[in-house]
């Protein structure tokens, strides 16, 4: 029963982070400013730098995450005017993109506009990217000798019943947004359609992918380039490598940008400038570079030393091109991938 | 005992009234969703098909899982009571711990070892992807043959052995005496058994997520962020095939109560041949070996594979929180129809049952949606932050499990003797006092174990905690399932085994209490 009144306790103090407390013999704390998050970006990821500027800034940094950017798109959407959402860290620009198209952004103001280069901020300058992240293929080196040199080569026949993919990944969503742009309509659908004969392992994410490698599930993943760093951190003896495809210029060799941007309702707008101008700064920049095996946004800062520069082999395309969600979760509902 | 007076009329009214606003509310958010499909990206066109196909899925893996349990329930069930045999009563107290085990854990620990590479995989040979409506049917059997053990064993334990000894000296072969005496007066037991197991296989959203299992309760989650009609309707389906199953359950329970009556002389437990113990030894083993000891050997093996992402402190004390207070509302909210209904007349007590159990039959990925779309159609202000800082998840996890606080508090209620307290009466005690000190102590075992049953559900539960957890909060239950997703090995490890000790810890109290 003991355990009982010291959990109710604990319930108790838990219960009571809002209030302010009033001591006799203390002046009345003044309660902490929230800012509040909504964030597509895992907490594994983010949070650390969160609570730094946090703790720096003396606020409480309240995080709503939610592994579907779209959930979190449309949740903000459809409370509008009500959201007590201060930022949105979106995974990939796109959701960013749809929402400044329905006017629920504020415009961010200029000096942090120029921190960036204009191809990583939006035109009207609604949102920032944060950093970017490059799309490769994961594999077993032990049972993978010859990986394909192209994406499209990776719907192949001879791969069928290896692959996984994450199709409600925000991820993959943008990937095939660029490649609807790339390609176009028809070679996209051609190759989902082949990707989708060789019954390729569906992941909702994708860390779970390169376990998948590692476990032997699936002998190539589809995925953005940190996860292996990630989990290898976590696990040296991890049996997956990462591999881009040879091509240069290849529809498979993207960088995707995950990024900011500040709701109209926002209650702190400051506070988010505040936060965003410090995901922006070297310190900012360098946790996504050193941290997050990430691709800083802002120019100068350096790689992590196992993280391969992207020069000479990346798809070279607007960011505007993955921002057409739309069409392409259309795209992939009709063909029942989502 | 002096017989209760009958409640008056307004009183059943409000009762049903107040049945009616809790059951009434996820609906209500399933009503404005249905109305206002809000989704940023238009939603595709709603396919009967797809949607009819993901119904039938969720049909077939509920009878495949009913089943298959009935078999293997039964089984056990008839070892634990009829046979004897070095060591069967320890297996089959065993048979009835993965209990303990959230579905969701015992599907992600499996694919885990299942895995090509994985323990068992890689000892097997086994080169397949442990994913899909198969390996959904296997975790759920192991999760729910402990229900069709536990009311088997206790309707075996009632029959009386008469029949059967009439029977075998008449000369009835084995199988005759099993189908012409014992099926017949199993059958209320075996027909609730099955009809509870469909409930929860249809419900279930843990196991089917893990295993990527495209059944009504995992692509309703899945469509629950995007907009459109589709989640709704997946909820209505899900709501057309759960309710006539309580419905049905209900009434079996209506025949089968005589059971439960009067004690009688049962059959003695006798020594099984060689092959039917090596048999019960092969099945009990392998139950074992696949739903208790692989789960808890990869656990262990999880949380010593490296370093945790975060400290486990915040979610347990996160879980401790709504296990307490989700279990204090859970007794408020199933006390109170158990309270009309020993004051009531015997007609209306059904209808109040019945509100109770199909209050909480609702699945919980259900309740969680309807009350978030409720949520989100809120204005601003107190009220809605109120929701959002976890009193509607309270609220939702009250109404799912209010009938575990029910069937404990309602049998105390019903056998409470008057006497005591019309003598203190008589004697001038206060109704506080006469509450406080002849009431409250008799009721005592039966609220703390309806208390711990709530308070065990709860912590185990998934899909109302992670839909409806305030912003920044994690629950050992949602960090289970967001490790397994993100393939932090060690953080799914450590908060498995602290849910498991903390859900254990939970069962030794309520023992203690049941004592």
């Amino acid at each position: 029963m003991r355990i009982l009144f010291l959990a109710l306790g604990l319930a108790a103090s838990g219960c009571s982070k809002a209030t302010p407390t009033t001591a006799p013999n203390k002046p009345a704390a003044v309660a902490k400013p929230v800012l509040t998050i909504y964030s597509g970006r895992s907490a594994l990821l983010v949070e650390p730098l969160l609570q730094k500027f946090a703790e720096a800034n003396g606020i409480e940094v309240k995080t709503r995450f939610d592994k579907s950017s779209e959930a979190l798109a449309n949740r903000l959407a459809m409370e509008g005017v009500k959201s007590d959402a201060d930022l949105f860290f979106a995974q990939t620009v796109g959701y960013l993109s749809l929402l400044g198209e329905q006017g629920l952004l504020r415009k961010l103001s200029d000096p942090l506009l120029r921190r960036v280069a204009p191809d990583k901020r939006s035109d009207k300058g609604l949102w920032v990217a944060t950093s970017g992240r490059l799309r490769v293929m994961v594999y077993s080196p032990e049972r993978v000798k010859n990986l394909p040199k192209t994406l499209f080569e990776l719907a192949d026949a001879r791969f069928a019943g290896r692959v996984g993919w994450a199709p409600g990944n925000a991820s993959f969503q943008a990937h095939v947004s660029a490649l609807r742009s790339h390609w176009g309509e028809a070679k996209t659908t051609t190759w989902l359609k082949a990707m989708q004969a060789n019954k390729p392992a569906v992941y909702p994410k994708n860390s779970p992918q390169v376990r998948a490698v590692d476990m032997g599930e699936i002998d190539i993943g589809l995925v953005n380039h940190y996860y292996l760093h990630k989990l290898r951190a976590q696990n040296p003896g991890l049996k997956a490598a990462n591999a881009h495809f040879v091509l240069p210029g290849d529809a498979g060799n993207l960088v995707m940008l995950a990024g900011v941007g500040i709701p109209k309702s926002s209650k702190h707008p400051q506070l988010a400038e505040q936060l965003i101008e410090f995901l922006l700064s070297d310190e900012g920049q360098s946790y996504f570079a050193q941290k997050a095996y990430e691709y800083p946004s802002v120019q100068g800062v350096p790689l992590h030393k196992d993280v391969r520069p992207v020069e000479g082999i990346v798809l070279k395309m607007p960011q505007a091109a993955l921002t057409d969600l739309a069409a392409s979760l259309a795209l992939l509902r009709r063909l029942r991938l989502q | 005992m002096s017989p209760k007076p009958p409640a008056r009329n307004p009183a059943i009214i409000a009762a049903l009234l107040f049945c009616g606003v809790v059951v009434g509310l996820p609906f209500a958010g399933i009503g404005l969703a249905l109305r206002n499909p809000f989704g940023l990206i238009p939603a595709p066109p709603l396919e009967w098909a797809r949607l009819l196909s993901t119904g039938w899925r969720s049909l077939a893996l509920a009878l495949g899982v009913a089943s298959a349990c009935l078999l293997l329930g039964t089984f056990f069930a008839f070892v634990q009571i009829r046979w004897r045999f070095r060591g069967s009563n320890l297996l089959t107290r065993l048979t009835v711990l993965p209990l303990v085990l959230p579905s969701f854990l015992l599907a992600a620990t499996l694919r885990e070892s299942f895995a090509p590479l994985g323990p068992v995989g890689k000892t097997l040979g086994f080169q397949g992807r442990f994913e899909g409506m198969l390996p959904a049917l296997l975790v759920l059997i192991l999760c729910c043959t402990p229900y069709v053990q536990l009311i088997v064993a206790a309707a075996l334990r009632q029959l009386p052995a008469q029949s059967e000894e009439a029977a075998r000296s008449l000369g009835a072969s084995q199988s005759r005496v099993l189908l012409r005496v014992l099926f017949p007066g199993l059958r209320p037991a075996l027909g609730f058994s099955a009809l509870l197991v469909m409930v929860y296989a249809l419900a279930d959203f843990g196991a089917v997520a893990v295993l990527d299992a495209r059944v009504l309760t995992f692509e309703l989650y899945q469509f629950v962020g995007r907009g459109g009609i589709q989640a709704p309707l997946m909820g209505l389906l899900l709501c057309a095939f759960v309710i006539p199953l309580i419905l049905i359950g209900r009434g079996l329970t209506g025949s089968g109560a005589n059971l439960s009556q009067a004690r009688k002389r049962c059959v003695e437990p006798c020594s099984p041949t060689l092959i039917q113990r090596l048999t019960a030894l092969i099945l009990i083993g392998s139950y074992l070996a696949l739903a208790l000891v692989l789960p808890t050997a990869m656990c262990l093996q999880m949380a010593f594979s490296g370093e945790l992402t975060a400290p486990i402190l915040r979610p347990l004390a996160t879980t401790l929180m709504l296990g307490i207070f989700g279990g204090l509302l859970t007794l408020m909210l199933g006390g109170l129809p158990a309270a009309l209904v020993t004051a009531s007349k015997k007609s209306q007590r059904s209808w109040l049952e019945l509100a109770t159990f199909l209050a909480s039959g609702v699945p919980g990925v259900l309740v969680a949606f309807g009350l978030l779309q409720l949520m989100l159609r809120l204005p601003s202000g107190n009220l809605r932050d109120f929701g959002e800082g976890g009193l509607l998840l309270l609220f939702g996890l009250a109404m799912r499990f209010s009938s575990h606080a029910y069937a404990a508090l309602k049998p105390a209620l019903l056998t409470e003797s008057d006497s005591p307290i019309e003598a203190a009466r008589s004697l001038g005690a206060s109704p506080w006092r006469r509450f406080w000190t002849l009431r409250l102590p008799g009721l005592t075992p039966a609220l703390m174990a309806g208390f711990l049953l709530s308070f065990i559900a709860i912590v185990k539960e998934l899909p109302i905690t992670i839909m409806l957890l305030p912003a920044g909060e994690s629950s050992l239950a949602t960090r289970i399932f967001d490790a397994h997703e993100d393939a932090h090995l060690a953080d799914l490890g450590v908060s498995a085994l602290t849910l498991i000790g903390m859900v254990l810890a939970a069962q030794a109290l309520l023992r203690r209490w049941e004592r």
